[in-house]
């Protein structure tokens, strides 16, 4: 996609987007509701028209041509199942739609049904099916057009959480298996991480962030994408630069931090701060120590069995912290807080984005707002 | 404590509470039966009694099936059968292909939509026998604005509503040829009373189609289009399967009218004489013009309670046959 905008009226949904999915990529387009991915989907899939910009699908450019000749093939939220037709008919109904003769449609149609374990079902009806059973028929759907180009739209919103977990996998295991192009959008950022080769993270109609799971979630560019993603999401405090035996260092509430050598930032000028809850150290505060370590108190423990979340505020600011399951909190309770240095972010309070070290960022991470 | 206790005493059911709620239960009940009972019911069973009987003004003797047994064998009552089929065949196949299509047209995005479904649902609106009257000047052979606006095109005047000839027969007159009479085809008279009845309930049915159409989940198109069907096959593989329960009931519903028209025919048309040679006289005509001019009340009993199982045994026929065929979501 290069440069492509969508308008509906006044509104602009999708926003001068830029994005290049490689062949056989798992791209995961992620971002809260309404945001503009289904947009996206459904600017390539040709279901809408853009404003503005060109879509290239394998090096033909496919904006003039109607869905049907774009060679992708979707899944939807809802599924979309011909509730008329067998599961059979539903598979076979794309390919009879392009004059396949009759065995190939036979033929294609076993083989995804055997994939997707739909033998038994072939001659029931959508509303004779269970969710779980009717996902799949949109999957096996799909799968039988052997399309350039696979597009889900949260294709497992409307399972229940086992249901859920255990197709995500499949569908991971099936796009290895076909080493397909998938373009699959949620708002769910747990099915990010795990599924994708590579997550663009949208706000607003405006991508914020394309890169790999990992280095999203370890340098996000900007503070809604160090929010957004992770759970829970980063936690930021503000602060203030000033000068301490000729190093500078952040200063907020809680705790202060030198700042990342090479970040152009001066005396008094304004930061924020943005600590992964792992990141955020957490000790039964004894004396109030100096330097790195500041003090808070605990608000909310959340035990998880694995770790506990505990909630803390100090004045103004609230965070919140992963802790060993066994050490002893409770509300009320006062912590001495502090930060490795490392493991700090640095953001500008005024565009948002991540203050970078060096001029050049040359680490592929793009900064918008 | 007390509280439960409380609440366990008013779960428990009070007999008498009950019997009185019930007996409110029928009160409200009772206006509506009664209406039903004294305009419904009853009237059907005296007309059964009536068609037992050699009834002029009077009650005569009783004749069992005798009745029956007349209008089977009396042609006239065969040919007001025969006009009421073109008729109804005329109205049903016209409204539910013109529904359709107007349906389909009009669940579109146009610019000036609700003003078209307001247009096309005004005459559902107004009463019968007003537009009836309204449409017979229309078609009026001398005066009428049909023959006055056809003869700026240089089509000759028609007869319309007084055309006792049959439409094939008039179509091909220009040719030369003239087909056998079975053949010739409802009158023109019936088919300006044809138009007319489909002008008058295409709304309901237009109304009844979008209500259906709206129905059809939009992803299923999306699906459709992605799957490479063009507009005609998701037409054909669709939209029009998953419109079939709505079609369906429009086909029922309107063949049960369709038998029982009465309004429009007896306005536009000279009740006592049929129609042009009798060509408009269906059998609810038949039946009033037994029963009021006539005075054969029996006989007039009996064709009605004939065109009853008639209809009735088509509806039945259209749920057995077309029933199984029509795709329930």
């Amino acid at each position: 996609m290069r440069g492509v905008t969508k308008r509906f009226g006044v509104v602009t949904a999708v926003d001068d987007v830029s994005l290049d999915v490689e062949d056989g990529e798992f791209m995961v387009l992620l971002g809260p509701s309404g945001c503009g991915k289904s947009t996206i989907l459904r600017l390539i899939s040709g279901l809408e028209e853009p404003s503005a910009g060109e879509i290239v699908i394998g090096n033909r450019p496919v904006n003039a041509l109607p869905p049907r000749d774009r060679d992708v093939a979707m899944v939807f939220q809802n599924y979309a199942l011909y509730p008329h037709m067998s599961v059979y008919d539903n598979m076979a109904f794309g390919l009879r739609m392009r004059k396949t003769p009759r065995a190939e449609i036979d033929r294609r149609v076993r083989a995804a049904a055997a994939m997707l374990d739909l033998e038994r079902l072939l001659q029931r009806k959508p509303r004779q099916l269970s969710g779980g059973e009717r996902q799949r028929v949109a999957l096996a759907r799909a799968i039988v057009r052997e399309p350039q180009v696979f597009l889900m739209d949260e294709p497992l919103s409307n399972l229940d959480a086992q249901l859920r977990l255990q197709t995500r996998s499949e569908i991971v295991k099936l796009q290895r298996r076909l080493e397909a192009t998938v373009i699959y959008v949620t708002h769910d950022q747990t099915e990010a991480m795990t599924m994708a080769d590579r997550v663009a993270v949208i706000r607003s109609g405006s991508i914020q962030q394309v890169d790999q799971p990992q280095r999203i979630y370890d340098s996000p560019s900007n503070l809604f994408v160090g929010g957004f993603i992770g759970s829970p999401g980063m936690n930021f405090f503000p602060g203030r630069v000033h000068a301490h035996a000729g190093a500078l260092r952040a200063e907020t509430d809680t705790f202060s931090v030198p700042l990342a050598p090479g970040i152009a930032r001066s005396e008094g000028d304004a930061v924020i701060v943005g600590v992964r809850p792992e990141a955020v150290q957490v000790t039964p505060s004894q004396s109030s120590g100096g330097g790195n370590v500041g003090r808070a108190t605990v608000d909310v423990v959340e035990p998880l069995g694995s770790e506990q979340l505990v909630h803390l505020c100090a004045g103004d600011t609230r965070f919140v912290a992963r802790v060993d399951p066994r050490m002893r909190v409770t509300v009320g309770d006062h912590m001495a807080i502090s930060v490795e240095p490392n493991r700090a972010i640095f953001f500008d309070p005024e565009s948002g984005g991540r203050l970078e070290s060096g001029a050049g960022s040359g680490a592929g991470v793009t900064v918008h707002v | 404590m007390a509280r439960r206790s409380a609440v366990k005493l008013a779960l428990q059911s009070d007999g008498a509470a009950q019997g009185r709620g019930a007996f409110q239960a029928y009160l409200y009940v009772l206006p509506a039966f009664v209406i039903l009972l004294a305009f419904h019911f009853l009237p059907i069973f005296y007309a059964f009694y009536i068609s037992l009987f050699n009834w002029r003004i009077q009650q005569g003797g009783f004749t069992g099936l005798a009745n029956y047994a007349n209008a089977l064998t009396n042609p006239e009552f065969w040919d007001s059968l025969k006009v009421t089929v073109y008729y109804a065949l005329g109205v049903i196949v016209a409204n539910l292909v013109l529904s359709t299509a107007i349906g389909y047209a009009l669940s579109q995005r146009i610019r000036g939509r609700v003003l078209y479904r307001l247009v096309y649902f005004l005459p559902y609106v107004t009463p019968v026998v007003a537009a009836a009257l309204v449409w017979r000047w229309i078609f009026h052979a001398q005066y009428g604005i049909l023959n006055f606006g056809l003869g700026l095109i240089g089509v000759p005047a028609q007869q319309w509503l007084l055309e006792p000839r049959g439409v094939v027969e008039l179509l091909l007159q220009p040719f030369g040829v003239a087909p056998p009479a079975w053949l010739a085809g409802p009158s023109l008279a019936l088919v300006c009373i044809i138009v007319f009845t489909v002008w008058h309930t295409i709304g309901f049915s237009i109304v009844v189609v979008l209500a259906g159409l709206a129905n059809i989940p939009g992803e299923v198109y999306d699906a459709a289009r992605i799957d490479g069907a063009g507009s005609w096959g998701i037409l054909r593989h669709v939209t029009l399967p998953l419109l079939s329960p709505t079609l369906f009931f429009l086909m029922v519903v309107s063949t049960i009218g369709a038998f029982q028209s009465f309004s429009s025919i007896y306005v536009m048309t000279d009740p006592t004489h049929g129609g042009p040679l009798g060509t408009t006289r269906n059998a609810t005509m038949y039946i009033f013009q037994n029963f009021f001019e006539f005075t054969r009340l029996g006989y007039a009993s009996a064709v009605a309670f004939l065109l009853f199982f008639i209809v009735l045994g088509l509806t039945i026929v259209q749920v057995r046959v077309l029933g199984p065929r029509v795709h329930y979501q």
